[in-house]
């Protein structure tokens, strides 16, 4: 699903040749910066310095923007801190790219948010105020509208950035509670090995 | 629950359109009642079709729009700025792009619309509250019953008056609309520069309005 030839950008110098297979789980770790151009790298948000990405089978470095969308769309993306974007309150953030992809109709997927907000444990009430949320609440919504949109492929950005130790354990018990992942391909990038012992349970390990 | 799109259009024009309206209406009414104290310092107010034709000309023509415009940029054009900006610097156009959601349909349509859809419908509130406080001063200043201005106020209205009055908040919404989206997304990595960009599109859209402003009259005057 994804393959990278020799891919360098401007932090990620070392030349990355990889493959992920329909299907299987691959950790990447990665400092800050490099983990994020990397993330950029194999989504087609940057070009590349040298090599080639290959993401669905389309080649990144020569794929049309309309088409590149179209794949976008079919990835769900947890980022550190959720990735919310400020001026939505918290089910606004959710249903985002459920509703902007139509990904079903309006009714389904508020039912579905709903099931997935009290699935997650997410406690306050759904029109919340992005401000008002502590990093592990963001980071819930976050994965909430990844769960929504049912993605192909999954795609974990630092997800423990700004977690304690206890809510470490809590999203990695979550995901190994989570059945939604399970037969989709799945990509984590951490900044050390440390965080590993929270992810490898639920997702790497299979 | 509405598409995404239809939402962030129906915000901006609450935002600048819904919310502007105390200001507009204040701004109206006093702009009304200067028109008419300024014409029977010159001129009196027993002429009613002289009143009536100055009070339309100014207020259509010039002050409505324009004044509009002022409203909407010192209110929403600094907060676009601000907003997309702040955005950028927070990486959130990145996980926009990332979620397969345009920054172009989903960012930047919705504002142009909602600030041009907002400075028309403005305008016409605006002109609506000056032309009443202008003729209420009048008629009470001159002793003329209020329907003789508004039956003036009915002959002396014409077509090309509400074209040009239309056309010039149109473009001013779209100028500052524009300018202030540009700025916003203008900004590359420091804090700092967000209040730089605001400054920079409020100068801008400024300097365009009255720019814009002569072009447009200058056209109306050519095929009057």
């Amino acid at each position: 699903m994804i393959r990278c030839i020799d891919l360098r950008g401007e932090f990620l110098r070392q030349g990355l040749t990889f493959e992920v297979k329909k299907g299987t789980k691959a950790r990447f770790i990665f400092h800050k910066l490099e983990g994020d151009e990397f993330i950029e790298l194999i989504l087609g948000l940057k070009r590349p310095v040298s090599g080639k990405v290959f993401l669905m089978d389309q080649d990144l470095t020569n794929i049309s923007r309309d088409v590149l969308l179209n794949i976008r769309k079919r990835i769900g993306i947890l980022f550190s801190r959720g990735g919310l974007i400020s001026n939505l309150r918290a089910w606004e953030n959710l249903t985002l790219p459920a509703l902007y992809h139509k990904i079903a109709s309006p009714q389904e997927i508020k039912e579905k948010g709903l099931q997935i907000l009290e699935r997650l444990g997410f406690k306050k009430p759904p029109l919340t105020r992005l401000s008002e949320l502590t990093v592990f609440e963001r980071l819930l919504i976050g994965l909430g509208r990844v769960i929504l949109i049912n993605p192909e492929i999954i795609i974990l950005h630092y997800i423990f950035e700004g977690l304690n130790e206890k809510e470490k354990e809590t999203i990695g018990s979550l995901f190994k509670e989570l059945k939604d992942f399970e037969e989709s391909t799945v990509i984590s990038v951490l900044d050390s090995r440390e965080d590993e012992r929270f992810l490898i349970p639920a997702l790497v390990a299979k | 629950m509405r598409d995404p799109r239809a939402e962030a259009l129906l915000r901006q024009i609450y935002f600048t359109g819904i919310q502007a309206l105390p200001a507009i209406t204040a701004t109206g009414l006093l702009i009304g009642l200067i028109i008419i104290l300024q014409i029977s310092s010159i001129a009196g107010t027993q002429s009613s079709t002289t009143v009536t034709k100055i009070l339309l000309w100014l207020t259509l023509r010039e002050l409505g729009p324009f004044f509009t415009g002022l409203i909407i940029l010192t209110r929403s054009g600094t907060a676009i700025s601000t907003e997309l900006s702040t955005m950028k610097l927070n990486r959130e156009l990145l996980y926009l792009e990332a979620m397969g959601i345009r920054i172009d349909d989903y960012l930047i349509i919705p504002r142009l619309l909602g600030a041009m859809t907002s400075a028309v419908i403005l305008s016409i509130y605006f002109q609506l509250f000056a032309l009443f406080g202008g003729l209420t001063l009048a008629s009470l200043l001159s002793n003329i019953p209020f329907s003789e201005y508004g039956e003036a106020i009915i002959e002396n209205f014409t077509f090309q008056e509400l074209i040009i009055s239309f056309s010039k908040s149109l473009i001013f919404g779209l100028t500052i609309s524009g300018v202030s989206i540009w700025q916003g997304l203008s900004v590359k990595k420091s804090p700092t520069e967000i209040p730089q960009r605001a400054t920079k599109a409020v100068t801008g859209s400024l300097f365009l309005l009255f720019l814009l402003d002569v072009i447009i009259n200058l056209i109306a005057a050519v095929f009057k």
